[in-house]
């Protein structure tokens, strides 16, 4: 650098640049320590200075124009040529996935397509011919006694009350695995969880008898310190759709994540805001074992059950760490109970609960605590009550990560109690399970 | 200039050369020299064994051209996207900046400083258009990148590009080499064929211009983290 005069404003960029000498650096320094103006200047600079980097940053390479270059040359586009943003800004999410997404017409159709599919089912769920909350029908009971037919004459009441009768033992099922995984635009979840299927009885007391002389003269007994472990080997599949952002401006970019929202989207302060909000609609379906059988001295009892369920959040994000929701559920069981009474005969009763419950969601995912650059556990607790008497609690814990900005991996511990009232008694369904998801990002 | 960016001494392709690079991209495998097709190891090598690479065809050229994509095609389309505030054009300069390239290095071109290169040949395509296209773009024919940011965010890099791009072309090249790219001036005037004090001084103008334009907006440009 010259060594000739420089007036302030240029010491100022000389400065900034790097290229002024130690003597012409004093020589700034004492002007700025008496020119207000000049370090006003001087901060703006900077600042422009940081924000021109910042703005660098954002100045990716589109994959289409990637994907062109190697076309035009003949080579196949090789995933590591996806150029790294230079500087790498802290929070620089753009990538090579972004063009592949960029059309909002088609995320958004592929979005409403799935919800119209989950739409179809919920609505076929409730058009079930059992109709209202809780249905049971005398031509549900069937033998399939090998020695003798069940020769009964049975008011349906009667039945659906003797019937549930074994519920008010307190039959606890855990192992159907339908564990909720409610996060993320579209999801897909396997789950296998296993072992351990309990079925536990806790009756009225000792060796109580349960008369079901009404269902087919059926004699059963319950110890009640009786408990059996049965393997209930559950697998099954989950689709959970969830239509995330909504109000969120079109073609603008939407929060992608899975289950949650972005940190840096959001300033600190509370302030209504569309893109907070966001909607998810799951679908869960599964199977639990056909058999978990118990075997008392004079019956015997196996118990089977599928599950059924829609859910729709809507989310807000509170701040950048916490988000609360309202949510709406729509349960729907196929439980069948099966009974051996002490002439060998194989009673079957089936029930169909339906529940509808509304509730309360709430999730916690520290802004600030990253395991990697797009990695952060999650926590979220929903609590419900619904129809037929039902409580809903569920917690949730997990990890997810973002990938390429396209897809969210997310890998979840569920474990969630559903109580609700049948004709004479209380059933509960546990459902518990590891989840591992995936989700596309909305951009 | 021309003379500073064919030094061909530098990375001629000869025989001496592309035996030292077999022993990079080669390793001998119990006896029989078996190929090391990771992309990886052309990380390690630099732009100029890369370039030379290039001359030699086949899948070596491919991981060595991938590897220098991925290198500077970043500042490239930066380049060509800020220069030309198109996001259309920039892309097609920018598409063939790149098959320029490699076709030069085909054609045994030799390059001494290949990012210099790259952006010599992006600088004049990039004058070539505009040269042959209209002086003048309209606001609201101005397209906007689709940053990948927070909604506010996204509005204030609306902001710069904007306040960029009513910069005076000589003055806009050189802040974005500068200050986006951080090249130092020796770099930039190896590229512009410029003095350096004169570089520098467009910097700097182009800088208090910016701030001119901006200034409505700086303590929110403050928040641009």
């Amino acid at each position: 650098m010259d060594q000739g005069y420089l007036p302030p404003e240029d010491l100022m960029h000389g400065y900034l640049d790097g290229v002024i000498d130690p003597e012409q650096e004093s020589a700034l320094f004492e002007e700025l320590g008496r020119n207000p103006d000049l370090r006003r200047r001087f901060n703006e600079q900077q600042n422009i200075r940081s924000s021109l980097k910042y703005y660098g940053g954002k100045l990716t390479v589109p994959a289409a124009a990637t994907s062109a270059v190697f076309e035009k040359l003949g080579m196949a586009t090789p995933v590591a040529s996806v150029p790294t943003p230079i500087p790498p800004p802290a929070n620089s999410a753009a990538t090579v996935a972004d063009s592949v997404m960029q059309s909002s017409l088609v995320r958004y159709g592929l979005t409403a397509a799935l919800a119209v599919v989950v739409t179809l089912v919920t609505l076929l769920m409730m058009d079930d011919d059992t109709g209202g909350a809780l249905t049971s029908t005398a031509s549900d009971i069937v033998s399939k006694t090998p020695a003798r037919t069940l020769d009964m004459d049975v008011p349906v009441d009667g039945t659906i009350q003797r019937a549930a009768g074994a519920s008010e033992t307190g039959m606890t099922t855990a192992g159907s695995a339908l564990a909720g995984l409610h996060t993320g635009s579209v999801d897909g979840a396997i789950y296998d969880n296993a072992p351990t299927a309990a079925i536990t009885t806790s009756g009225e007391g000792q060796n109580e008898t349960i008369s079901l002389q009404e269902l087919a003269n059926a004699q059963t007994s319950f110890d009640e310190s009786e408990s059996f472990a049965a393997e209930s080997l559950s697998k099954g599949a989950l689709l959970a759709v969830s239509l995330p952002h909504l109000g969120a401006p079109h073609g603008s970019r939407a929060v992608p994540t899975v289950g949650d929202f972005q940190a840096a989207d959001f300033p600190a302060v509370f302030l209504p805001d569309a893109r907070r909000f966001k909607m998810r609609v799951n679908y869960i379906g599964g199977v639990s074992s056909p058999d978990a059988t118990l075997n008392t001295d004079n019956a015997a009892l196996s118990n089977s059950q599928s599950s059924e369920n829609v859910s729709i959040d809507l989310m807000y994000a509170l701040d950048e760490d916490w988000s609360l929701g309202l949510a709406y559920g729509h349960e729907q069981f196929g439980q069948v109970f099966r009974f051996r009474n002490e002439d060998n005969r194989l009673l079957e009763f089936r029930q169909n609960p339906i529940i509808d419950w509304v509730g309360v969601t709430g999730r916690y995912r520290p802004a600030d605590f990253s395991l990697f650059d797009a990695t952060a556990p999650y926590a979220e607790v929903q609590l419900g009550y619904g129809t037929t008497d039902a409580f809903l609690g569920r917690i949730s814990a997990g990890v997810s990560t973002r990938l390429f900005n396209l897809v969210e991996l997310d890998a979840a511990w569920h474990y969630s109690e559903l109580m609700y009232s049948i004709p004479g008694g209380r059933n509960s369904s546990l459902k518990r399970g590891f989840t591992l998801g995936f989700s596309y990002a909305v951009y | 200039m021309k003379d500073r960016l064919s030094k061909g001494s530098e990375t001629t392709t000869s025989t001496q050369e592309r035996d030292a690079l077999s022993r990079v991209v080669v390793a001998p495998d119990h006896g029989k020299r078996k190929r090391m097709a990771k992309p990886t190891r052309y990380g390690d090598l630099d732009d100029g064994r890369l370039y030379t690479c290039l001359n030699a065809g086949g899948s070596e050229a491919e991981l060595a051209f991938a590897e220098l994509y991925s290198r500077y095609s970043h500042r490239i389309y930066g380049y060509c996207m800020t220069m030309l505030g198109h996001a259309e054009e920039a892309n097609d300069v920018f598409q063939d900046t790149f098959v320029k390239f490699y076709n030069s290095a085909v054609k045994g071109q030799t390059v001494a400083n290949v990012p210099g290169y790259l952006f010599r040949i992006a600088r004049n395509l990039c004058l070539n258009h505009k040269r042959d296209s209209k002086v003048t773009i309209e606001f609201d024919e101005i397209q906007f990148l689709s940053f990948d940011d927070s909604y506010e965010n996204k509005e204030l890099l609306k902001l710069l590009q904007t306040s960029i791009d009513l910069l005076e072309d000589e003055y806009r090249e050189a802040l974005i080499l500068r200050e986006i790219y951080g090249m130092n001036y020796a770099e930039m005037a190896e590229i512009t064929e410029d003095s350096i004090p004169a570089l520098r001084n467009r910097v700097w103008r182009a800088k208090d211009k910016l701030r001119e334009i901006l200034s409505p907006y700086l303590s929110e440009l403050s928040n641009l983290k």
